[in-house]
């Protein structure tokens, strides 16, 4: 093969280009600490990544609504717990009037009871973010008030509607304890009926006082029901935590560079460039003319 | 014989090497231009007289060129030229595109459909409501961007395919005038080599442009033809000109629109391919994607009742568009825009996930929405939203790394013929300058054999 000139020179350039290119690249990724930095960098990583980028955005959405569920539990437990409170203050006052001495405090206990059924009332009609807690999904009343003769009534409004919110990719959690439920524990039946009881000057007999234990028990099983939810929610948001690392990891395995591999072979690309630089100065300019 | 025969061997064989050495100097002084080819100067034995020889003549002065090796070369270049446009246009394409990052399609679709999810929580928030929004116009924008880039490459295209159009038919003139000089010069028994280089280079600029085949005809003309139509001969040239057929960017002649050039490769096929077919392709696509993710939305969306508002809520709004006195949706995505309902943009409240009347703190709807984005839709073929627009993007980048890979090839391909021709056809200084000596040294000998000459001649006058 004759070497011409034309020859030497073009396959130098050629090669030059060639590292030079090479350096740009990892220089830029260096810079910009990503491998992906277009989509054809790596087309398979990058759709992987854009795919594991929408996982961890999910993810982190799951948690978001997680941090409200549990906030909104939180409240409903502070209800529960008032409601449970009032209800365990009322059994221990009628407990007191089983002892016929205490009889003359009827009027007195009333009164109480009825303070104690609107702060009741009041926990039930309780709102988080303009959401009645236990109105279902129905806001546009509040679903219980107290009448004229101090009763605890039920508004017309559907209590029934659960507020779902999207936890994990296949788990919708209701966050809310419908009014239903509350009804199902027969407690303001029950208040109502005592109310009615003493207003007449008589004492709750055993069968009412025991409709009222039964009430707060299932008040008190309703609470334990949330508390156990909470906890669920506690366990699916550390779940979510682990996966989120994985996830992030496994992103970053497939985006993130590795500075020293790449400073490395940058270096080593420099070498190149420079022996390249010398090896050219010294066989570009030689001829034949250089010896006549 | 003579001692005058000596004397015009020798003259003969001096007049020789110094026409050598000017073809050597030729050379020498070209070495650094790459667009010529080396001459050599073949050198033969002058007819014997009676048995005599007559000393050296000069039998030709060859253009070293071969021909296999310039066709392969602007075969690959012309694949090279497409592949270096189509790289660079589909890169503008990419940057719009800018995936995988924050401000990608991908982001914001995940960041569209988790809103509604959060939404779903809170279902009567309105700083909630005006987060579905707000995403929902920087999806529509992001949509609007790389529709607008599409339109906007293929302007640059159009324009582009006008100018190299232009470009080609100035080649085509050049090569037409050069076809007729070279005859010309030839006809009358002048090498016309400087000028075959200079069409030589004017031929390679136009296999950058445009797939061609290059004949030569006894005249020494070069036959160019671009993409099956007659481009140029010694007589003349066709001139060519853009033209729309069905829709699609085509290169025709100028005085007869049915000749068509049918194009392979060069930078007129990456311009007309990618007006006509890649783009309008990416563009489907993502139409597509748009028109269901549009329908989808709205689709869930119209099942919804919005907040109670005066008293009652409302049903059948469309979140995208607006509905026509038929109840049928307009204007949900039009010219690439994807457009949001006024009534749910200047009225959050407006945006109905609620799955019952006058029921604020229903979510349903919302949920469903947000679990779009993984549901497995059979108008795309069984994909999801994401699962689609992947798809698009595989499609792009493959198509991208793919004229990025025949860049590489053909580069290397390109380097490999190149350092054959430049082997072949370049100018070796050590080569030109063995022959200086050589042609120095013969030159010197044959003045040397003058001088024997003359001292012979001068001994013969003194025996006189």
């Amino acid at each position: 093969m004759r070497i011409t000139e034309n020859l030497l020179s073009e396959r130098y350039l050629y090669n030059q280009n060639k590292i030079n290119e090479k350096k740009l690249k990892m220089q830029s990724q260096i810079t910009n600490n990503t491998k992906l930095e277009k989509l054809t960098d790596n087309v398979g990583d990058s759709l992987e990544a854009i795919k594991l980028d929408a996982n961890i955005r999910k993810m982190e959405t799951f948690q978001k609504n997680i941090s409200y569920a549990k906030d909104y539990l939180s409240i409903t437990m502070d209800s529960i717990e008032n409601i449970a409170g009032e209800t365990q203050k009322i059994i221990g006052q009628l407990t007191n009037l089983d002892n016929a001495l205490n009889n003359s405090n009827i009027p007195t206990v009333t009164q109480s009871i009825k303070l104690s059924l609107r702060a009741i009332v009041d926990s039930l009609n309780e709102k988080r973010n303009d959401m009645y807690l236990f109105g279902g999904t129905d806001f546009s009343n509040a679903p219980w008030s107290i009448d004229a003769n101090g009763r605890a009534i039920r508004n017309a409004t559907n209590v029934t509607g659960e507020i779902k919110v999207q936890i994990t990719q296949n788990i919708k959690d209701t966050i809310n304890i419908t009014g239903n439920k509350i009804e199902g524990t027969d407690l303001i039946d029950t208040l109502n009926d005592i109310l009615a009881v003493l207003e007449a000057n008589n004492v709750p007999d055993s069968n009412l006082q025991q409709r009222l234990n039964n009430a707060y028990n299932a008040i008190v099983n309703l609470q334990s029901l949330n508390g156990e939810k909470l906890n669920r929610l506690d366990d699916i948001n550390s779940l979510l935590d682990k996966q989120m690392l994985n996830t992030q990891e496994l992103l970053s395995k497939k985006k993130d560079i590795d500075p020293a591999k790449l400073i490395v072979d940058l270096q080593y690309q420099d070498y190149v460039l420079q022996m390249s630089y010398k090896l050219a100065a010294t066989i570009l300019p030689k001829s034949l003319l250089d010896y006549l | 014989m003579g001692i005058g025969r000596l004397l015009d061997i020798s003259v003969r064989s001096m007049a020789a090497y110094q026409r050598a050495m000017d073809v050597t100097s030729q050379n020498i002084s070209n070495a650094g231009n790459p667009e010529y080819s080396r001459q050599k100067t073949l050198f033969a034995t002058e007819e014997t007289q009676a048995g005599i020889g007559m000393g050296v003549k000069i039998q030709d002065i060859l253009r070293i060129k071969n021909d296999l090796l310039d066709s392969q070369l602007r075969k690959y270049q012309s694949s090279l030229a497409d592949a270096e446009k189509r790289s660079e246009l589909l890169q503008q394409i990419e940057s719009v595109i800018a995936e995988p990052s924050d401000i990608g399609l991908s982001s914001y679709m995940s960041q569209f459909f988790n809103s509604w999810s959060q939404l779903a929580t809170n279902p009567n928030s309105t700083q909630l409501r005006s987060q579905v929004i707000q995403n929902a116009q920087r999806l529509s924008e992001r949509f609007s961007e790389i529709f607008e880039g599409f339109s906007s490459v293929q302007a640059v295209l159009q324009k582009e395919a006008v100018l190299k159009t232009n470009q080609m038919n100035e080649y085509l003139k050049e090569i037409a005038e050069l076809n007729h000089r070279i005859y010309e010069s030839e006809a009358r028994g002048i090498k016309a080599s400087e000028l075959k280089d200079k069409r030589d280079s004017i031929i390679d600029n136009l296999s950058k442009l445009a797939n061609l085949t290059v004949n030569y005809n006894e005249f020494g003309a070069a036959i160019v033809n671009i993409g099956g139509v007659q481009g140029a001969d010694q007589n003349g040239y066709t001139e060519f000109e853009l033209s729309f057929v069905n829709n699609k960017m085509r290169i025709v002649s100028k005085t007869d629109k049915n000749a068509i050039a049918i194009l392979n490769s060069g930078e007129l096929f990456s311009a007309t391919d990618l007006y006509s077919s890649k783009i309008p392709d990416y563009r489907n696509k993502l139409e597509d994607l748009a028109n269901v993710f549009v329908n989808k939305v709205n689709e869930y969306h119209m099942q919804g009742f919005s907040l109670v508002q005066n008293g009652s809520s409302s049903t059948g709004i469309p979140f995208f568009g607006t509905l026509d006195t038929n109840g049928n949706v307009l204007n949900a995505f039009v010219n690439g825009q994807i457009r949001i309902n006024a009534e749910v943009v200047n009225n959050p409240k407006n945006i109905s996930i609620s799955s019952a009347a006058n029921n604020d703190g229903n979510g349903s709807i919302a949920n469903l929405i947000a679990s779009l984005s993984d549901l497995k839709l059979p108008e795309l073929g069984n994909q999801s939203l994401l699962e689609n627009y992947s798809g698009f993007l595989n499609t792009f980048g493959v198509d991208k790394v793919v004229s990025d890979n025949r860049i590489e090839s053909n580069g290397l391909v390109i380097q490999q013929l190149q350092n054959q021709k430049a082997s072949y056809s370049g100018v070796s200084i050590d080569e030109e300058m063995t022959n200086v000596i050589k042609y120095q040294r013969s030159y010197e000998a044959a003045a040397k054999l003058i001088k024997v000459v003359n001292d012979m001649m001068e001994t013969i006058i003194q025996l006189v």
